[in-house]
């Protein structure tokens, strides 16, 4: 038997809370989660100008209305219509793998060792869409459109309504199930997506953490350094505070020695940090941009760390009493 | 120019109190020149840092100027120190890594004077006290006496109103000795107050008024 799966989809919608619908043939979690079923890799063969060009990519099915609900962008190119079967809609990363010189509207894509006459056609480019966890690389993907194994169903709901729209979800697959037609199980993405990246705000907390203690070392590092230049300087200093220098003086002392450090680190860290996180985020399809605040915050940061021991030690430069090194006797 | 009253300076240690000063009267005259005479830890050099700001009493009141100095602050205290008062040393206490016109040029930056002034002043107390030839040359490429010259000039390129020194003749051999004294004693003709500190009789003949400490106390003055 088979059970239309339009039907089911207009039951699903139906439902109270649900607020978004989507159905592929494979699963928007990756993983711990049915990563085994849905989409497969293909080693397929590609037409072209150079002629036929050996690819992979992952072949997966989707509705026709997955990308307008899904809000992935249509590059280039149109979906194929419903009487194009062979009609493909291929990703960025695709493109950028296999034909970044030319477009590959209209190229035709066959399986290796598949049967003669048997080929897609593609229709259309599309936005790399973030359905599998974000650390994991883009890959091309070929989207067949309607293939008639939409086994996965992608269903938002409005906040708070979770248990009211899981329960009729359930009643609903109960009843297609009692049928006979299919097994189901449903998974809460957020809650698989946030134990799936559990492991990385442990991470993220440690980095911070070390982040902390690096500022902490560094501040007492810096310390050091400074107080054993005071300490080798307090002759001077004291010279100095005869000859009527304030704190500010003292400290503009110090600062001068310790301003091309400041510079250094801030061009050495600013310059590196920048390079390396681009190096780090292009292994990544989405990215969030830094927060406007998070340059000035490290300058801050920067300035706390070099700054403040030097500001503690002009102090007790300052306070020290300065007889002791201009005695004659 | 200077008011000291009942002053008092004592040192505590976990054990052990030490007066060094007990409970001193003393009043100086603005333009004149005072000779502190007194043996080894009889309190003259404490006496002398009070009467510099660098240090406090533990007790009584010293009026500097007009100004009381109890209550003023560290800042204050600094200011103040910068714009009254000259320091010449017994070890010259001048900066090694500074030249000469920069050891003498350090009171001018901390006041604020501007650049051209500066070099216009430094010019004139180099001349003054026959060291222009020594300007970029390093204290320790001086002899004793250039060194001493140098101090001179570093203390009163501000022109202070009051001139301290401590010991200023102890490290130099007797020709320099003679010729800082017959600079403070030119300096105190331009109208300078000078209280100096000093071991030798010699040296403190040149003041018009000599006192003589003992245990913290005044117990002679000529």
């Amino acid at each position: 038997m088979f059970y239309e799966s339009n039907a089911l989809r207009e039951r699903i919608r139906a439902i109270p809370g649900v607020t978004l619908e989507s159905a592929t043939n494979y699963s928007v979690v990756t993983d711990r989660l049915d990563m085994n079923s849905g989409y497969f890799e293909a080693y397929l063969e590609m037409g072209g100008a150079k002629g036929p060009q050996q690819i992979m990519a992952y072949m997966v099915g989707a509705s026709a209305d997955f990308f307008a609900k899904r809000k992935v962008q249509i590059l280039s190119g149109s979906l194929p219509s419903a009487d194009k079967m062979n009609g493909v809609v291929v990703n960025q990363a695709f493109v950028e793998r296999y034909s970044p010189a030319d477009s590959p509207l209209g190229k035709t894509v066959r399986p290796l060792g598949g049967e003669e006459g048997g080929f897609f056609e593609i229709a259309a480019v599309v936005n790399d869409a973030w359905f599998f966890p974000a650390h994991i690389q883009m890959i091309p993907m070929i989207y067949m459109i309607n293939p008639g194994q939409l086994q996965y169903f992608q269903i938002s709901y409005q906040p708070g309504q979770k248990y009211e729209v899981w329960s009729k979800l359930d009643k609903l697959f109960e009843d297609v199930s009692s049928q006979g037609i299919l097994g189901f199980r449903s998974l809460d993405v957020a809650e698989e997506f946030s134990l799936f990246y559990q492991p990385d705000r442990v991470y993220v907390t440690l980095t911070i953490l070390f982040a902390i203690i690096i500022c902490v070392v560094s501040i007492m590092g810096v310390y050091a350094v400074s107080s054993q230049q005071f300490y080798r300087q307090l002759k001077d200093i004291a010279i100095r505070k005869a000859c009527g220098a304030e704190f500010k003086h003292i400290l503009a002392l110090l600062l001068k020695s310790y301003i091309w450090l400041f510079c250094v680190a801030a061009v050495l860290g600013f310059v590196g940090s920048y390079y390396l996180s681009r190096l780090f985020f292009a292994r990544f399809a989405i990215t969030v941009a830094y927060p406007w605040w998070v340059l000035p915050l490290s300058v801050i940061v920067l300035f706390i760390v070099v700054f403040l021991p030097l500001y503690l030690n002009s102090r007790k430069a300052w306070k020290a009493d300065p007889i002791q090194y201009l005695q004659s006797e | 120019m200077i008011t000291i009253s009942d002053l008092s300076k004592v040192y505590t240690t976990d054990t052990v109190e030490t007066t060094a000063l007990d409970r001193l009267n003393l009043s100086i005259e603005k333009g004149s020149f005072v000779a502190i005479k007194g043996p080894s830890g009889c309190g003259k050099s404490t006496l002398l840092h009070i009467l510099g700001l660098m240090d406090t009493p533990t007790e009584g009141s010293y009026i500097l100027n007009g100004t009381k100095t109890e209550s003023l602050s560290i800042t204050e205290r600094d200011r103040l120190r910068r714009n009254t008062i000259g320091f010449v040393f017994q070890k010259f206490n001048l900066i090694d890594s500074l030249s000469v016109y920069e050891n003498i040029e350090l009171p001018l930056l901390y006041t604020g004077v501007a650049a051209s002034e500066r070099k216009d002043r430094i010019q004139k107390v180099l001349e003054k006290l026959e060291i222009a030839n020594r300007k970029n040359h390093y204290p320790y490429q001086l002899s004793g006496g250039q060194q001493q010259r140098v101090a001179v000039a570093r203390c009163i390129i501000t022109d202070p109103l009051l001139i301290l020194a401590d010991e200023p003749t102890g490290n130099l051999d007797s020709l320099n000795g003679e010729q800082v004294m017959r600079i403070f004693q030119d300096l105190n003709a331009e109208g300078r107050t000078i209280v100096m500190v000093t071991h030798d009789d010699k040296y403190a003949s040149y003041a018009q008024r000599i006192i003589n400490l003992h245990d913290g106390r005044i117990v002679v003055e000529d």
